[in-house]
């Protein structure tokens, strides 16, 4: 009885001594021991805000309406979304649709954006490369009117599909 | 002559066969092309930490990156390439630094739902700090045609 009785006792002390944390620890040739911990981090370049953009250009005569939102965005701190035009797929950049009549004749139509407050952007003259569009602090939607410039042009024919596409540039910049 | 028949019907049989497993070998192991744009093989379904943006968007979701770090000389990094399942196009990425015109990396398409994470860049980054593009190209499911694209600019850390 005895027996048993220290064996559960040490069996008892055995299962204690096991459940108490313990560090790491080596030993050195010179018989002393050294305690330290492994710290192990992995650094996840995951993506931290989605921009959602026009996925095609689609303009009407009265002008269409395009929204561009951003979305699961925290911790900017002093930066925002900046949202901007970073090219086309036309000559020099610019804000043009082209396509071609039946009988193979080419024709363009220029078009610009605009905006509540009154702002246009097109593009005249000079690149308009990295004119920002639009941007964010936080998750929202923001819209803007799309126009076809109808007028002073010789180039623009009636019954032609016009097709054309943007670049977006998107980058976290101080806010102003 | 019996035999003579059975023995070129039994080497005409071998050959189809042959033939048979030869095509069917070659179709199986062709990696999977969407509207001209190869599938990345290393793609794999991904789900982000919390809901990265709204069902109800339209458009194209494109993910932002914020701060990238790289490991130096070591052309083996994780970078999660994510094309979100909203999306009805394929992805592909392209990574460049600073005003470079050579990309650096360069994926295959990445469908809808689906990321690469561990990505082998073209060359090992010396310690410094960069300007990354992240250049998203999506194409259309089926017929291949592109939409409107964007380029990400982060800042990359190579320690």
């Amino acid at each position: 009885m005895k027996k048993v009785f220290a064996s559960l006792l040490a069996g008892a002390v055995c299962l204690s001594l096991a459940a108490l944390p313990v560090s790491a620890g080596s030993a050195t040739e010179a018989g002393d021991i050294e305690l330290g911990t492994n710290f192990t981090f992995e650094y996840k370049n995951d993506p931290t805000y989605t921009v959602t953009i026009p996925d095609a250009l689609t303009i009407e005569k009265e002008g269409s309406v395009m929204s561009i939102e951003a979305s699961d965005v925290e911790n900017l701190g002093d930066q925002k979304i900046s949202v901007t035009i970073a090219g086309t797929d036309k000559f020099r950049d610019q804000m043009l649709l082209e396509g071609k009549t039946e009988d193979g004749q080419q024709a363009s139509l220029r078009y610009y954006f605009e905006f509540e407050d009154g702002r246009r952007i097109e593009t005249v003259g000079s690149n308009i490369n990295g004119t920002e569009i639009v941007s964010f602090t936080e998750n929202a939607t923001k819209s803007f009117t799309v126009k076809p410039i109808l007028e002073g042009s010789s180039s623009i024919k009636k019954g032609v599909t016009y097709t054309g596409s943007m670049t977006y540039g998107i980058e976290l910049v101080p806010v102003e | 002559m019996k035999k003579k028949y059975v023995a070129v019907f039994g080497a005409v049989l071998m050959v189809v066969l042959i033939g048979a497993i030869f095509i069917l070998g070659n179709a199986f192991g062709k990696p999977e092309a969407v509207g001209g744009l190869l599938l990345d093989e290393n793609a794999q379904e991904w789900e982000p930490e919390q809901a990265i943006a709204s069902e109800d968007a339209q458009g194209i979701q494109i993910p932002g990156y914020g701060t990238v770090v790289f490991p130096s000389n070591e052309k083996e990094v994780s970078m999660t390439l994510y094309n979100p399942k909203e999306n009805i196009c394929i992805f592909q990425f392209s990574l460049y630094i600073d005003d470079e015109n050579t990309p650096i990396y360069t994926s295959e398409g990445i469908e809808p739902g689906k990321a690469v994470q561990e990505i082998t860049l073209n060359r090992a980054l010396s310690k410094g700090e960069y300007t990354l593009r992240i250049q998203i190209d999506p194409y259309d499911a089926q017929s291949g045609a592109k939409h409107n694209n964007a380029i990400v600019t982060a800042l990359l850390q190579v320690i």
